[in-house]
């Protein structure tokens, strides 16, 4: 295979071309199942809960031949493939994983931000191995990772984070992509709206709508038109589309919340059906919140109603809500507050946030600035003296 | 198998297993005791692939032989049995008879090939004061994180180090910070340290350590390795498993710049904090020190627009009156972690980094970040 190098200067200048890699293991709770219990290997498996509500958290390759899906109702998996082997979720068990997995990007780079168990950002412009080919780095933690935990990853590389992110899914499995800063303009002009990151089913059906089909259409479109359209992320198509994604590789970035939303095909009335669909995000959300390791004490409702008009509801728990019941539980309180104009529901959403959110006048517990910066690790040979009194610190 | 064994030595053998076993079982033998009756005794082994721990206790051995059975099962029913002697019989290699007075148990044994290996550090063995381990790990432990995806700050580092010059001698040291705080205790070694050394030892194993450590004043041994570290003290093994990663760089973390010094008795600042944060936020805990001259005003509300002052006497060396706030909780576990009469804070304001010490004593230093309303 030929690597091609993506041409930097070393150091730190704004004007350096960055070199990001994104890895994200395939299909990791499944397959961690699978190495696990030589008996699941090669059959369609399922991590995720049986109940009648239950909700697959992530899917082996083998069921996905099936159709089967993560965030797919598990009844819905279970009549698409009847002889799936479903599987309780085993959060140590993926977390050990990961802890392995962080140890090995911490040898190459400090620039390290995890997304999830299973996925990170890497900047390796300048590295701990002196590496000039980011490829060379990828392939490297692609092969460690597999000799070290008996997985696969696939990579991505190229000069931000958004086409590091689309790279590392072009070959799923087991798979490497690098996007040259050369092929970067003209790769994004044939991706597909759908590729981009953020560009969900609802977003899509939009663009499709505006004509907007693939990179190439959305360049064409000025700003102020995508920014009437989408709000604020108007303004992240529009720069992401021209290569413009200087979002740094942060270590210390804390998520703030997870949620999820869902835009109904048909506006809807009736009160137990829109619990239903509660009940179906609350299910997503608990997946994503344990995906990313993520616990929140506020629950904040959101329903658009079919006029567009709009209302959220929050609570603040006094401990991390952690299960689909409680939030469920919660949800239903917030729900039951809201009158239902006759026309119905266009959308409902729920959002888990803290622990940084607090109302205003709470207190907050400030983080030592090291910590907010997190750069270099230390150098254990450098003495520290704790002296009487303590005149050295003073 | 069979042997015959006093309650009460089983019973502290079992008590100290429990919390080592895996409570959520993901393996069946992970929740699991294996015992190994030979040579007058029983060895007693649980571990959750992370921690291991294996115990002795003596026993008039009938038949030598090895089982492993659920560790809660066995120590529940164990606890609640007269003072006696208490007979194991195994009748297959799947069912074990437990006898004691007029009670009978059948419990259900498990393949013992299952039973994971448990690991043997490899490196130096030496040995180590007792109180000396007891009070670093005291000092330290309430520091480590509980945040997963930091996972180098889940656990405390422990270091040897070399003399830094002639005139110092080797040094031990202890870190752990979650980030919003941290503990740091520092001691002379009596022993050749050629080259410094490093590890973290997990969360977990501290915690069992505590708890080992509570028990007497045996001193330990102990073996450092690059992937465990090992504990030992007669009738007792404590291994685990090493975080792998660098820990980061604490002397950072150690303001340098602080010239506001704030001195008190530690015992009445602690009883006061204790008394005025039942009325802080119950989530943050917060509570405000107002310090002018040589008094300071600890206040705190909550939500209910309930409220709680006291003063206490203080020195305080700036003509200016100063305010900060704190979480107690953080406060207070590092005014128990520290043994004097008097406590320092050093300043610089109320958003930045404190240093906390004991004037008297060059041994630990503690680093606490404000909290802002």
């Amino acid at each position: 295979m030929i690597f091609f190098l993506l041409h930097a200067c070393h150091g730190t200048g704004p004007d350096v071309m960055r070199k990001i890699i994104h890895i994200d293991m395939d299909a990791f709770y499944a397959s961690v199942e699978q190495r696990d219990n030589p008996a699941f290997r090669g059959h369609p498996l399922v991590v995720g809960g049986r109940s009648a509500r239950g909700v697959v958290a992530a899917a082996s390759y083998e069921a996905r031949k099936f159709g089967v899906r993560s965030a797919m109702a598990m009844q819905k998996a279970l009549a698409q493939c009847p002889n799936l082997i479903v599987v309780p979720p085993r959060m140590a068990a993926y977390k050990a994983v990961s802890q392995q997995i962080q140890a090995i990007f911490l040898e190459y780079t400090d620039l390290m931000e995890p997304l999830s168990l299973d996925e990170a950002f890497l900047d390796v412009t300048t590295n701990k191995k002196g590496m000039v080919s980011a490829s060379m780095v990828a392939q490297e933690i692609r092969a460690r990772i597999r000799q070290q935990t008996g997985l696969t990853a696939s990579a991505g590389v190229s000069i931000n984070k958004f086409l590091a992110k689309v790279a590392s899914d072009m070959n799923k499995p087991d798979g490497f992509t690098l996007i040259a800063p050369q092929q970067a303009s003209s790769f994004i002009a044939t991706l597909p709206i759908e590729k981009f990151y953020g560009v969900g089913k609802v977003t899509a059906t939009k663009m499709h709508a505006m004509g907007i089909k693939t990179g190439a259409d959305l360049l064409r479109r000025p700003l102020v038109e995508l920014e009437t359209a989408f709000g604020k992320t108007g303004r992240f198509y529009y720069q992401i589309v021209r290569n413009q994604d200087d979002r740094p590789v942060d270590p210390s970035r804390e998520r703030h919340s997870v949620g999820t939303e869902d835009t109904f095909e048909q506006d809807l009335r009736d009160p137990d059906a829109l619990l239903a669909r509660l009940e179906f995000i609350v299910h997503e959300v608990v997946r994503r919140m344990e995906k990313c390791h993520f616990s929140g004490k506020t629950l904040t409702l959101k329903i658009k109603f079919a006029d567009f008009r709009q209302v959220t509801r929050s609570r603040t728990s006094d401990r991390p809500i952690m299960d689909a019941a409680e939030m469920m539980a919660i949800a239903r309180l917030l729900f039951r507050r809201i009158a239902i104009p006759p026309r119905g529901v266009r959308l409902l959403g729920i959002t888990l946030s803290g622990p940084c959110q607090n109302a205003p006048g709470t207190w907050r517990q400030l983080t030592l600035p090291y910590f907010n910066l997190e750069d270099d690790h230390h150098n254990p040979a450098t003495p520290i003296r704790i002296h009487a009194n303590h005149e050295n610190f003073l | 198998m069979e042997f015959h064994i006093q309650k009460e030595p089983l019973l502290k053998a079992l008590a100290r297993i429990q919390t080592v076993v895996e409570r959520r079982n993901t393996m069946t033998m992970l929740g699991t005791a294996l015992l190994e009756a030979q040579d007058g005794r029983i060895v007693l082994s649980a571990t959750d692939l992370e921690v291991s721990l294996r115990t002795t206790c003596a026993a008039e051995i009938i038949h030598e032989g090895t089982m492993a059975l659920n560790a809660k099962t066995l120590f529940e029913i164990v606890r609640e049995l007269a003072p006696t002697n208490v007979v194991f019989r195994m009748e297959t290699e799947s069912r074990l008879i437990l006898l004691a007075g007029r009670a009978r148990f059948e419990l259900a044994g498990f393949p013992i090939a299952e039973f994971p290996k448990i690991p043997q550090a490899e490196g130096e063995r030496f040995g180590f004061e007792h109180a000396l381990l007891a009070e670093m790990f005291g000092k330290t432990h309430f520091a480590m994180s509980s945040d997963d995806s930091r996972f180098t700050l889940n656990g405390v580092l422990f270091q040897l180090s070399p003399p830094s010059d002639d005139s110092e001698s080797p040094k031990v040291r202890m870190v752990a910070t979650d980030t919003h705080r941290l503990a740091m205790v520092e001691k002379p070694l009596q022993r050749e340290i050629a080259e410094l050394r490093e590890v973290i030892i997990p969360k977990k194993a501290v915690f069992e350590m505590r708890k080992v450590l509570e028990e007497d004043q045996e001193p330990m041994e102990i073996i450092m390795g690059t992937a465990h570290i090992q504990f030992i003290k007669s009738e007792l093994t404590l291994i685990t498993k090493l975080i792998q990663g660098r820990f980061p760089d604490y002397r950072r973390v150690i303001p340098s710049q602080n010239s506001i010094r704030l001195s008190m008795d530690r015992l009445e600042l602690d009883s006061v904090v204790k008394r005025i944060s039942v009325l802080s936020h119950e989530k943050s805990r917060g509570i405000r020190m107002n310090v002018h001259g040589s008094l300071m005003k600890i206040s705190s509300n909550n939500p209910e627009q309930e409220a709680g002052e006291e003063e206490i006497a203080v020195q305080f060396d700036s003509e200016e009156p100063f305010a900060i706030g704190f979480n107690a909780r953080y406060l207070r576990d590092i005014l128990t972690a520290m043994e004097g009469v008097e406590v320092r804070f050093v300043f610089n304001n109320d958003e930045t980094p404190v240093l906390v010490f004991d004037p008297n004593r060059n041994d630990a230093l503690f680093v606490l970040m404000p909290m802002r309303v």
